[in-house]
């Protein structure tokens, strides 16, 4: 998922261990209660609109630089835009990490399916 | 034949002179009636014909200038509530322009999105850099461009409100494609608060 190279190897470490997080609530390895699983999704989803937000002002920082029409600004202006739209960078970085809570939101609403699943299935020994 | 007495002569002189001067007095006088009051201020009789603007539209010295305008108020309490906007404005303010944004919680990371108004007082609509193809539309009455950007996280609605000056409404998410049916809605909406 991530670019496993240089400083963002350990980004695709991240990756990896959200993919395994899933796959095991996925498969009923674990399971968490409604508030714990509220909880976790609450601060998903603060992570995910911090993403999208910062996603929005990097296309406006790709927009023309004011920085006047001197023969200089006509030079630094394309290279102002291209390190704001890198997309061999941080901008990949930022969809990878966005897609890693997605995940992670759908291993945690898993895993509180889970919950509940146990919880029903005890009681309905007990009655 | 009887003499009339001196004292009698200089009465009717008297009377006579008096008579004379009060009808010169009523004939000549031009004085009119009332208290004088200086004119010290040009403006002290006039009527105030002009009323003072208190309208919550944006002022701006030309039409559609867009420096004065604030984008957090372009989203109003209405819209926000057609758009299923559920977050606080959050602004932001680059070199080339002003953004405002929020987001809509739909209940899962797949489906939520940021919306984003950003105003451009000194760019226009062929100013625009987009990633890939930049689409020709009409909003209203007005031209614009449907573009994506961010690498593709974001779909922006670039409206033109003067050659030189444009107002951006976007979307960001997981898929800017997908984000541009919602870009326009919002886009639609905000069009007719432009200057």
């Amino acid at each position: 998922m991530y670019i496993d190279e240089g400083k963002a190897a350990p980004l695709d470490a991240i990756g990896k261990s959200m993919n395994a997080f899933a796959q095991s609530a996925a498969a009923g390895q674990f399971a968490i209660n409604q508030s714990g699983g509220d909880a976790l999704l609450k601060a998903i989803t603060k992570m995910a609109q911090w993403v999208e937000s910062k996603a929005g002002v990097l296309g406006v920082l790709e927009q023309e630089p004011m920085l006047g029409g001197s023969n200089n600004a006509g030079i630094m202006k394309p290279y102002v835009q291209k390190v704001a739209t890198d997309e061999q960078g941080f901008l990949i970085q930022l969809a990878a990490f966005r897609g890693t809570l997605l995940k992670a939101e759908e291993g945690i609403k898993q895993a509180m399916e889970n919950y509940r699943e146990v919880d029903d299935n005890t009681a309905s020994r007990l009655a | 034949m009887r003499e009339v007495p001196t004292t009698v002569k200089q009465s009717r002189v008297l009377v006579a002179l008096v008579i004379t001067v009060m009808a010169g007095t009523v004939a000549c006088s031009t004085e009119t009636g009332g208290r004088a009051v200086p004119d010290s201020t040009g403006a002290a009789t006039t009527t105030p014909e002009e009323s003072t603007s208190d309208s919550v539209e944006p002022t701006s010295e030309t039409s559609g200038d867009l420096a004065a305008v604030d984008p957090c108020d372009l989203l109003t309490p209405s819209m926000k509530t057609t758009l299923g906007v559920t977050g606080e404005p959050q602004p932001e303010k680059t070199p080339s322009a002003e953004l405002c944004q929020w987001s809509v919680d739909k209940g899962s990371i797949a489906d939520s999105f940021t919306y984003g108004i950003a105003v451009f007082p000194r760019a226009g609509i062929d100013k625009v850099v987009a990633v890939g193809e930049k689409k020709e539309i009409t909003v209203g009455s007005r031209k614009a461009i449907e573009s994506l950007r961010a690498g593709g996280a974001v779909c922006a609605i670039s409206i033109e409100v003067t050659p030189t000056s444009r107002v951006d409404v976007q979307a960001s998410g997981g898929d800017g494609a997908a984000l541009c049916a919602p870009a326009l809605e919002a886009a639609e909406l905000v069009e007719p608060e432009l200057p």
